[in-house]
């Protein structure tokens, strides 16, 4: 699909565009917001906030990646922002306890996360989770990775490496291609 | 190439990604050991797997209508905001790339300063450094050991009249530099010990 005529669109600010960009890519990046965050609603704003900045900076993409990269770049920025902001927040009990209030009885969005696999991905850090999103939902490449990430190949792959094995630990009987012991294996040789 | 050299590219292999160099390696490798056989084949059902339940795991979320309303309510009166940011951004980063040419030359306009304006203060009591001397007069009593008065036609700072005539400024009292010392202009005058000199400040 070709990234230029819309963004040449957006850049415009014609009518239309911002809607050609929310059907094109809306949907696939709520839900690997979702999978990043494990919450529907959570997902939802982060979406729309990631649009937001999306078309304010619209007039500085210079096209070195896809679009779906640069608003994916600027997803994970949001989400990391938050998680770091509600790491602040730890110590407020009361605010924490009225977010859980909050978001238990607001379960339609987070229905499809009681898989046993989404849960287990919420359990990860979130190093670990970027990783595996990106690599097995996001599809993306080693070096790929490495440049949404900021972080050098090497890093991607120990990441990688100890996400499988955690999910692989939380895990045990739903998928047996977790198993590691071609890896342990060739440790030992 | 060894296990661990293999799996150290296993991603890369995978994925495709390995210069032909090392691709030829590794499927070298791969023709003669099983369990790195098993690994690649490992990591491609475990690609295809989690796709497949990363994908049921997220598959009936879409877009809410109210989030795309507010997103396209925010496009149409996002305009003149994303031109002030734009702007923001434009003259914040203009600043970056001028803020190292501007603070030197802020230093350099500061020492500027700070010289010239000891200069001026040093010009208020300051003194020729070889002074043309029209007259020396005696004290009253014409004894050498009191004080004298010398008429000079230009002016330097004290310090340099200090090093050339050895000279200690005491007092500045309108036009009249009071100075007590030894001094000798060219050898032919001396005047000791003490010295009332007129300038013309």
């Amino acid at each position: 699909m070709n990234d230029v005529p819309l963004v040449t669109a957006l850049q415009a600010q014609e009518p239309g565009a911002v809607q050609e960009m929310l059907d094109r890519y809306g949907d696939r990046l709520l839900r690997s917001a979702f999978l990043l965050c494990g919450n529907g609603t959570e997902a939802q704003d982060f979406v729309q906030e990631t649009f937001l900045q999306a078309m304010r900076s619209v007039h500085r993409f210079q096209g070195r990646s896809t679009v779906y990269t640069w608003l994916h770049a600027i997803l994970l920025n949001l989400i990391r922002n938050h998680r770091r902001d509600q790491k602040r927040l730890v110590y407020d009990e009361e605010l924490l306890s009225r977010e859980v209030a909050e978001e238990n009885p607001n379960q339609s969005d987070a229905v499809t996360a009681s898989s046993a696999l989404g849960t287990a991905l919420q359990q990860l850090s979130s190093t670990h989770r970027e990783v595996i999103v990106l690599r097995y939902y996001e599809n993306m490449k080693i070096q790929e990775i490495a440049g949404h990430l900021d972080i050098s190949g090497g890093t991607v792959k120990s990441r990688l490496h100890y996400a499988i094995q955690e999910l692989q630990k939380l895990l045990p009987g739903e998928l047996n291609l977790f198993g590691a012991c071609d890896t342990e294996e060739i440790e030992k040789r | 190439m060894n296990c661990r050299d293999f799996q150290n590219e296993l991603y890369e292999y995978v994925e495709g990604t390995l210069s032909a160099g090392a691709r030829a390696a590794a499927e070298q490798h791969l023709t003669g050991c099983d369990a790195c056989r098993r690994a690649v084949e490992k990591e491609r059902k475990l690609t295809q797997a989690l796709y497949k339940q990363l994908q049921q795991t997220s598959e009936t979320l879409t877009v809410r209508p109210e989030t795309i309303r507010s997103i396209l309510a925010a496009a149409r009166t996002e305009s003149p905001t994303s031109t002030m940011a734009d702007s923001i951004v434009g003259l914040w980063r203009w600043f970056r790339l001028a803020a190292v040419p501007s603070s030197l030359l802020g230093i350099a306009v500061l020492l500027m300063a700070i010289h010239f304006s000891g200069t001026r203060n040093h010009e208020r009591i300051s003194v020729p450094i070889m002074p043309r001397v029209s007259a020396v007069t005696p004290s009253a009593n014409n004894n050498p050991q009191t004080a004298v008065s010398v008429r000079m036609s230009y002016r330097l700072p004290i310090r340099q009249f200090h090093q050339e005539g050895n000279l200690v400024v005491d007092a500045l009292i309108d036009e009249t530099v009071v100075a007590s010392g030894t001094y000798n202009p060219g050898g032919k005058q001396s005047v000791s010990p003490k010295l009332e000199i007129k300038t013309p400040l």
